[in-house]
């Protein structure tokens, strides 16, 4: 098996996780440390806008038990962020003093807000959604508060609105969103349109195709001025307009670095010794693309194979792969891959009141469904996706019932059958 | 969490692949009925001709598990994924990574629901009015091969041998109260080692070819004078005990020793450069039996003459026990070893299909589908007979082509029609055989049944 190694994590989300459980599969005695920035039991930001809305309670959200540390054999130093790395040396520095040495160090460290550039931003409180301490403010402002406005329409902007009224059904929310969909990248426009309709008709208003440029005060109440010149009141203001790899610890470390950390198929960095996986890392798409993919799946599987090379295997990522779920009031919304066909692609489309479903085909095989107000198998059509399985002669059932249309055709190709 | 842990066979829910009868939703409704909401889909796509059942198999890595952001799903050490509900916040991440149809996002509860077998005692599978759906127990099939592992560190035969496969399993069966009877052929690496190094935790004899189990007789006698419960068993090859060492093991069955004699049988000379031997399929190529333009200019097709069939001939001596076994068919093996050790009035023969992937010019990892597939196409009929009555322990009533075997392996690629036609028929006439002595002289067995 060879010399212990010493592995570092930085982070306890989903990939760091998935790595801790890699390594031990082929080294049982290895030193493990995960560092995290938060006091908290690790849990993933998922949560967040269902532990808002009342859905969930916060004793349930820890990632693993509190028992599952010990029994894995390794250390979690939560509140002991990292704030550099000395690459050569082989060291973390941790915040508050102290270094830590490595052998093979994992880059898990997730994702931070981004704040929008705006005029007078520090006019009133402007709050963010990614943290467990951001859900505690938010709560306690919500107390009290009837008009909330949220900037961005993306997954986070739209769960928190949809949290809100949940959780205070006489909540007036505005969500401000400078794409002129709401759900922009993970939805078609149609589809997109539908949801907006569902959250109107919870007394949600949608500000779309501008966006916020400063921060005011009226009348003791937050007042955003938006791009179209217009403006919206609120008691309350809340940012979700994107989220970056948090990567500020790294700063000068050396490796190389675009958007987020680059890595191989390997999850390696530039540096050997250290990989990066989740929200961090900038690898390549199942199709080829390089970029950031921020989705649960994603962050586990670029665990695993971190963990796994971490540990002396060798083993590659599949590529990331689009695919959202969601479920708002009652209706489910799933989509893999590409929303809208390219050149050369074809796009075929079946709609039936609430019912909607969209194939993108390049030549015989799939390269994108969304299917709305029907039940369908997201995880069935990123396989169908990914494995290039010929679904041509099948598109019109695959469109009129993708949920056991979808699974047969995985199943049968899994099971190596014609 | 579980470092390293050796592998366990777990029991599991079974579903033979569309193999539903259209329109059948007895097992979802069952499901129902006893969870709540269904977690078992049927799948009745009547455009297609497809009606099948699919639910979670509970996978070893759940990929669900690892992208759950609430830790709501847990595998236990059961080898059950569970779902907690009361944590699941319905985000459907699980069901983005499940490619397996095994978790799905409810829409009526906004939560993920999933099969967890119902602990081991699964209502579809009860409800089902096929068989289609069945729960198996795998876990029992442990305990029946649940002596420790004969071997030592380090075993010498090529890497995927059959032989080996089937050692391992036979005496995981039979327990370490054995003297283990070995001749020249690969299987002796097994028994005895190589030079001083051993192999096998057993206690070994390393024979002649020619007289096997006139050294058992001997042996065995002398055991149980001493009121010792130790078994003499032999594990050789098709080569000693078709050809060269056929007539003690008849003199033996003759005269009711009681010893138990397994046969590997890779049909052929393996060892020694791969030479034909009696049992070898009518066809196959050997370096005896070659393919091609021989010096004389005559065409040779591989060999030309039917396999014997040793395990009839072993049951038509009346022996206490025969039976023929194949490494594919574990269970089965199983079965058949307990029902040898417990013959101890007389001789008891198990002929073990033990396909040789090196000789049979096929892959590494192919040894085990061959021997599959040479039972689903009647190849090689899995029968047992007690004092020569006889039954079929795996009757394949809807044989598969027999290019699904001969396809497997290089051996035989140089048939063509007719020459598959010709292996057909002898494969058939085997089978056929076979058939009729189970209905001329059936199995015996006052008030048991099979225990397969």
């Amino acid at each position: 098996m060879g010399a212990s190694l010493r592995h570092v994590i930085v982070g306890a989300g989903t990939a760091a996780l998935a790595a801790v459980e890699a390594i031990r599969v082929s080294r049982p005695a290895d030193p493990i440390t995960l560092l995290t920035a938060e006091p908290e039991a690790p849990y993933s930001p998922t949560v967040l806008p269902h532990l808002l809305a009342g859905r969930i309670d916060e004793s349930r959200i820890a990632l693993r038990p509190a028992a599952f540390f010990a029994s894995a054999g390794c250390r979690l130093l939560a509140g002991r962020p990292a704030v550099a790395l000395c690459a050569d040396r082989r060291v973390l520095r941790l915040a508050g003093g102290g270094e830590i040495e490595f052998d093979r160090l994992l880059v898990a460290s997730g994702s931070e807000p981004i704040l929008p550039a705006l005029d007078n931003p520090d006019a009133v409180p402007l709050h963010t959604f990614t943290r467990l301490a951001d859900l505690r403010g938010l709560s306690a402002a919500l107390e009290g508060t009837s008009r909330v406005a949220v900037l961005g329409a993306g997954l986070i902007g739209m769960e928190l609105a949809d949290a809100i009224v949940h959780r205070a059904p006489g909540a007036r929310v505005t969500v401000v969103e400078q794409e002129p969909q709401v759900l922009p990248r993970a939805f078609a426009r149609q589809d997109a349109g539908a949801v907006q309709e569902l959250f109107e008709s919870r007394g949600v208003e949608f500000r779309l195709g501008c966006r916020a440029v400063a921060l005011g005060r009226r009348d003791g109440a937050a007042l955003v001025t938006l791009s179209d010149g217009g403006s919206v009141e609120a008691d309350l203001v809340a940012a979700c307009v994107g989220v970056r790899p948090r990567l500020g610890f790294l700063a000068g470390a050396g490796l190389a670095m675009g958007r987020g950390l680059v890595v191989d198929r390997r999850m390696a960095t530039s540096i050997p010794g250290i990989y990066a996986a989740g929200d961090v890392a900038e690898g390549p798409g199942a199709d080829g693309t390089i970029g950031c993919h921020a989705v649960l799946p994603t962050a586990a599987g670029q665990g695993r194979v971190a963990g796994a090379n971490m540990a002396g295997r060798s083993v590659e990522h599949e590529g990331w792969l689009p695919a959202n779920v969601f479920s708002f009031f009652g209706r489910l919304l799933v989509s893999a891959g590409a929303t809208e066909a390219t050149e050369g692609q074809t796009r075929l489309e079946q709609a039936s009141g609430a019912r909607r479903g969209r194939l993108v085909l390049d030549g015989d095989r799939l390269v994108g469904a969304s299917f709305s107000g029907m039940p369908a198998d997201p995880g069935a059509l990123c396989w169908l996706i990914r494995e290039r399985v010929p679904v041509r002669a099948q598109a019109e059932l695959l469109l009129a019932r993708p949920l056991e249309t979808a699974r047969w055709l995985c199943a049968r190709a899994q099971r190596g059958a014609a | 969490m579980a470092v390293m842990a050796p592998p366990a066979l777990r029991d599991t829910l079974c579903i033979e692949w569309g193999a539903c009868p259209p329109g059948c939703s007895d097992c979802v409704e069952a499901c129902a009925r006893a969870r709540g909401a269904p977690r078992i889909t049927a799948l009745h796509l009547a455009e297609v001709s497809f009606h099948g059942a699919l639910a979670c198999g509970q996978c070893g890595e759940p990929a669900c598990r690892d992208a759950c952001p609430t830790g709501a799903l847990v595998r236990e050490e059961s080898g059950v994924v569970r779902l907690d509900q009361e944590r699941c916040v319905g985000c459907g991440a699980c069901a983005v990574a499940c490619a397996w149809g095994g978790i799905a996002l409810e829409t009526a509860t906004g939560r993920a629901s999933k099969c967890d077998t119902c602990d081991g005692r699964p209502a579809c599978a009860a409800a089902c009015p096929t068989g289609a759906l069945r729960w198996v127990e795998t876990s029992a099939l442990a305990r029946r091969f649940g002596h420790p592992d004969p071997f030592t560190q380090g075993v010498n035969l090529c890497p995927g041998c059959a032989a080996e496969l089937g050692f391992r399993l036979a005496f995981r069966a039979i327990g370490p109260d054995a003297v283990v009877f070995a001749a020249p052929g690969c299987a002796c690496m097994l028994a005895c080692g190589l030079g001083t190094a051993a192999t096998t935790r057993l206690p070994s004899v390393m024979s002649l070819m020619t007289n096997v189990p006139s050294l058992m007789t001997g042996v065995a006698r002398q055991l149980r004078r001493s009121g010792a419960r130790t078994r003499a068993v032999a594990f050789v090859g098709d080569g000693t005990t078709a050809d060269v060492g056929f007539q003690p093991l008849s003199g033996a069955a003759e005269r009711g020793e009681p010893i138990v004699y397994i046969c590997y049988d890779n049909e052929g000379y393996m060892n020694t450069g791969v030479q034909r031997s009696s049992t070898t399929l009518q066809g196959a190529r050997t370096m005896t039996t070659p393919v091609g333009p021989g010096q004389s200019g005559k065409a040779h097709a591989g060999k030309t003459q039917a396999p014997k069939d040793v395990p009839v001939l072993m049951a038509m001596h009346g022996a206490a026990y025969v039976a023929t076994a194949s490494v594919s068919h574990p269970e089965d093996f199983a079965a058949k070893l307990e029902r040898a050790l417990a013959a101890e009035d007389g001789l008891a023969y198990i002929h073990l299909y033990a396909p040789c992937h090196v000789g049979w010019q096929a892959p590494m990892d192919a040894a085990v589908e061959i021997a599959r597939m040479a039972v689903l196409t009647r190849v090689f009929p899995l029968w047992e007979a007690r004092r020569g009555r006889f039954r079929m322990t795996h009757p394949i009533a809807h044989p598969r082509p027999l290019g699904d075997f001969a396809g497997l392996m290089g051996r035989l690629r140089h048939l063509d029609e007719d020459g598959l036609r010709a292996l057909g028929r002898t494969v058939e006439e085997r089978y056929s055989r076979v058939e009729a002595l189970c209905a001329a002289l059936p199995w015996d067995e006052p008030g048991g049944t099979h225990g397969r």
